[in-house]
């Protein structure tokens, strides 16, 4: 089920959101919500196919048990107890996102053909492993207990972040179920509307309307036609904007359908196009990811601490692996590495540079061309697609623009590009909007909201307040949100 | 020992800072004004499609369709043709009369509406005339796109026998057929893509450039392209089975022939081309041997499935021998 779905909108949430709120009023309590929370959220789930239910209450299970052990231990029993339990995740995961790839793989390099049936995908397998992965770490780390299975099962499975994230910890989510005062349910329900709102228009209104533009480029390019410069360079940055606001869209729909049921969820995207670094892009781009990156692979490998060299090294390792978190293909192991170079020559930069920065502006333009760029080989269909579409964006297509757009001429296409990038670099984010109703959960060094002094003083009076402005522009934002729901697709991370 | 705290300060700094009361007046006026909104819009968006200043796509071929169909009643016809652009696109009315010295009439639909579309306009033309043959005429990759709902409920006559739709089906396709905001969406995505009848700026010239851009394609495409038989969706069998039982009580000759595609997708496809002859077949209608027809890049328009325009005639004579079991020269 898509959170943007006539669906999950007009029937789910709402019986969810009455049942949450009679239950919370009964006398079952705390029990009764987290058994509540957890069927619809299983239910949420097996809505896209009851098949892989069993796989994920599979996983709880060992996860709950190996956690529990890990707790009943000490010294090297409890090591080997988490090197167990990592060792079954990943081995889920590997099986379930890479083995096709490796077989594809195999076959390719030695011509063999295997008698192999295709693996299907289930949906949100990489961030509920890796959720999981941390819970056990944090255990370990005495940072975390859970001993009742149910909880730890919501935990997991809490559908507002079960399919995309944010990637929460059990510290954060768990001590807030079940503990809404009262008086906070309907101020709550309508911030999380609100939220929501703003959410949903970002994914159905832009993410879904530019789509078109962008699947134009890269389906002709995969089809091994080469675009002009023009189309090439308006293709890369069609994407950039639909998965920045398809993913900012996921991650506010995430942040206020939770806040509906009393939970405060981090921050997952703040503004990444505003970064004037690569390495600031990663602090405001999927911040629970980077911060998971950060915590349970970077520093464990020495992170800065091991020389200038041996970080760099850990700093490619690590977003290379990234990449291949997001997908099984070269074009992700492509992806993470240009993001590994990209961060090791920012550090490089910040460590051995001594001349003039750039100017902020510049710095953001840099960063954002950059970024665009790498977007390139994160959806192509190949490597073939990718290197097509670099040679078209360095001058090496055809001089006549011959794509055809759907919908729109070059000059409109052309417009709304101009008109995205604006509305990226120039207005706040919804961390910032909803400040004075809302204090944004920010991550410890990753900034959710503009340093004071660079953000636009007009954008301040763009705060939400309980008013009728308010209260009308969220209408208009959810009616026609409503009217175009059901012509995009499912949120882009929602694959990975 | 847990040293993690439940209270955490960064978890109490992110609770509301506003007051209960004026967040309960907020959300009090939300209730009323969000859905006042919605009919507003839904309104204008209703009163644009009344006076033509917008148009549904797939409403505006349908409703071309049914006056077609009424045209028709009268003179009535011999062969009855179904199915989507790719038949639309490729036959030739005319010619096929010629050939035959027999009345047909062409119903084509959209690939949105597939096998369900099929039904629904085979039970309105047997409302007004019983034809003695049925062709359904579809692109190769219709079995890959399971049952369209949407296409149900557009084109089922009243009266007819209905078929159980899941409720979350029926809840999606039924907003999308009443509240499909072709002027809202355009005005939301800034650019009039959906507008008739105007010669707007921004408006697009795809259908020429999409063709220049399919033969400056070549070879390649045939990778890309290619379509495999897992992708069929077993679920898409359902009207197909529907249709075969109504030819059959009825008593008429129905066939399904794959119309044209481009000739890499022969070539390249031709797993996945026999379990949809397989797919097809199971449902209870014979398919047309020497099917889809192989049409080389030349001889393409907007998709990889539209002949242009000056070759219909000769693709309509090679469907009719087709059905004749003949081959066809190519001239």
């Amino acid at each position: 089920m898509v959170f943007s779905s006539y669906l999950f909108i007009l029937v789910f949430l709402p019986i969810v959101w009455l049942g949450y709120c009679l239950l919370a009023r009964s006398r079952v309590g705390s029990f009764g919500v987290t058994l509540w929370l957890l069927l619809a959220s299983l239910f949420f789930y097996g809505h896209w196919s009851w098949r892989v239910v069993p796989l994920i209450l599979l996983s709880i299970a060992v996860n709950w048990l190996v956690g529990r052990l890990i707790e009943g231990s000490t010294g090297r029993r409890a090591r080997l107890w988490l090197a167990l339990g990592i060792a079954f995740d990943l081995g889920l995961l590997g099986y379930f996102k890479y083995a096709n790839f490796l077989v594809a793989t195999v076959e390719s390099v030695s011509g063999a053909s295997f008698a192999w049936q295709t693996v299907v995908l289930p949906i949100g397998i990489s961030f509920f492993t890796f959720q999981q992965i941390a819970y056990l770490v944090d255990i370990y780390r005495q940072e975390a207990v859970e001993r009742d299975p149910w909880r730890y099962a919501l935990f997991v499975t809490f559908f507002p972040q079960l399919i995309a994230g944010p990637i929460v910890h059990h510290r954060e989510m768990m001590p807030q179920i079940g503990r809404q005062p009262r008086e906070r349910r309907v101020p709550d329900l309508v911030l999380g509307i609100v939220i929501f709102a703003i959410g949903l228009a970002k994914k159905v209104i832009i993410a879904d309307g530019i789509a078109p533009i962008s699947d134009a480029v890269f389906d002709l390019a995969a089809m091994g036609a080469v675009p002009s410069t023009g189309e090439a360079w308006a293709g890369a940055l069609a994407f950039g904007f639909q998965i920045y606001f398809d993913f900012s869209g996921y991650s506010d729909m995430a942040v206020g359908l939770a806040r509906m049921f009393g939970i405060a969820l981090r921050v997952n995207f703040a503004s990444p196009y505003k970064a004037s670094s690569i390495i600031e892009f990663w602090q405001r781009w999927h911040i629970t990811l980077s911060r998971f990156l950060r915590d349970y692979l970077y520093i464990p490998m020495g992170g800065g601490r091991v020389g200038e060299w041996r970080r760099y090294r850990n700093i490619v390792v690590t977003m290379l692996l990234g990449g291949i978190w997001h997908g099984a293909g070269w074009t992700f192991v492509l992806w993470g590495l240009l993001h590994g170079l990209l961060i090791t020559a920012d550090h490089a930069r910040r460590r051995f540079w001594c001349g003039p920065d750039l100017p902020l502006w510049g710095a953001r333009a840099l960063t954002f061309a950059l970024v665009t760029i790498a977007w390139v080989p994160f959806r192509a269909a190949d490597l073939a697609t990718t290197f097509r579409l670099y040679g078209a964006m360095t001058g090496m297509g055809p001089s006549v623009e011959a794509t055809a757009w759907p919908f729109y001429s070059p000059a409109g296409v052309w417009l709304l590009l101009a008109a995205l990038l604006a509305f990226a670099w120039l207005l706040p984010n919804t961390a910032e909007i909803m400040k004075p109703a809302v204090a944004p959960l920010t991550t410890p060094g990753y900034p959710a909201v503009e340093p004071v002094g660079r953000a636009a003083g007009w954008t301040m009076g763009l705060g939400f307040h309980p008013s009728g402005g308010w209260a009308l522009a969220i209408a208009l934002l959810l009616s026609l949100s409503l009217i175009g729901v059901g012509n995009g697709g499912a949120f882009i991370y929602y694959q990975f | 020992m847990v040293r993690s705290s439940t209270t955490s300060s960064d978890l109490a700094s992110a609770g509301p800072a506003r007051e209960r009361a004026p967040l309960v007046r907020f959300g009090l006026r939300l209730l009323w004004l969000a859905p006042l909104v919605f009919v507003l819009l839904t309104g204008v968006n209703a009163l644009a499609l009344r006076f033509d200043i917008a148009a549904l796509p797939e409403l505006a071929n349908f409703h071309q369709q049914q006056r077609k169909l009424a045209a028709a009643a009268d003179g009535g016809f011999d062969t009855l043709f179904l199915g989507d652009s790719s038949l639309g696109r490729m036959m030739d009315t005319p010619t096929w009369e010629r050939i035959t010295g027999e009345r047909s009439l062409q119903l084509a639909l959209t690939g949105g509406e597939g096998f369900a579309g099929d039904l629904g306009m085979l039970q309105r033309a047997l409302l007004v005339h019983r034809p003695k043959r049925v062709v359904l005429v579809h692109t190769s990759d219709m079995p890959t796109r399971g049952i369209s709902w949407n296409g149900y409920l557009l084109t089922r006559p009243a009266g007819a026998a209905r078929v159980a739709m899941p409720p979350d089906r029926l809840l999606e396709a039924l907003a999308d057929l009443l509240i499909n905001g072709q002027l809202l969406r355009a005005i939301v995505r800034g650019l009039p893509y959906s507008l008739t009848g105007r010669d707007w700026p921004f408006l697009d010239d795809s259908h020429v450039r999409g063709r220049e851009r399919l033969l400056g394609a070549g070879p390649a495409i045939a990778q890309a392209e290619a379509l495999a038989p897992s992708a069929i969706k077993a679920e898409g069998r359902l009207f197909l089975e529907k249709i075969a039982a109504l030819c059959a009580a009825e008593g008429i000759d129905c066939r399904f022939a794959f119309g044209p595609v481009w000739e890499g997708i022969c070539a390249n496809s031709a797993d996945y081309l026999a379990a949809a002859r397989a797919f097809v077949e199971g449902a209870g209608l014979p398919v047309v041997a020497g099917t889809p027809l192989c049409v080389p890049a030349q001889d393409l328009d907007d998709t990889i499935d539209h002949v242009v325009q000056g070759r219909m005639v000769f693709y309509t004579k090679a469907l009719h021998d087709r059905l004749e079991g003949q081959a066809t020269t190519r001239n």
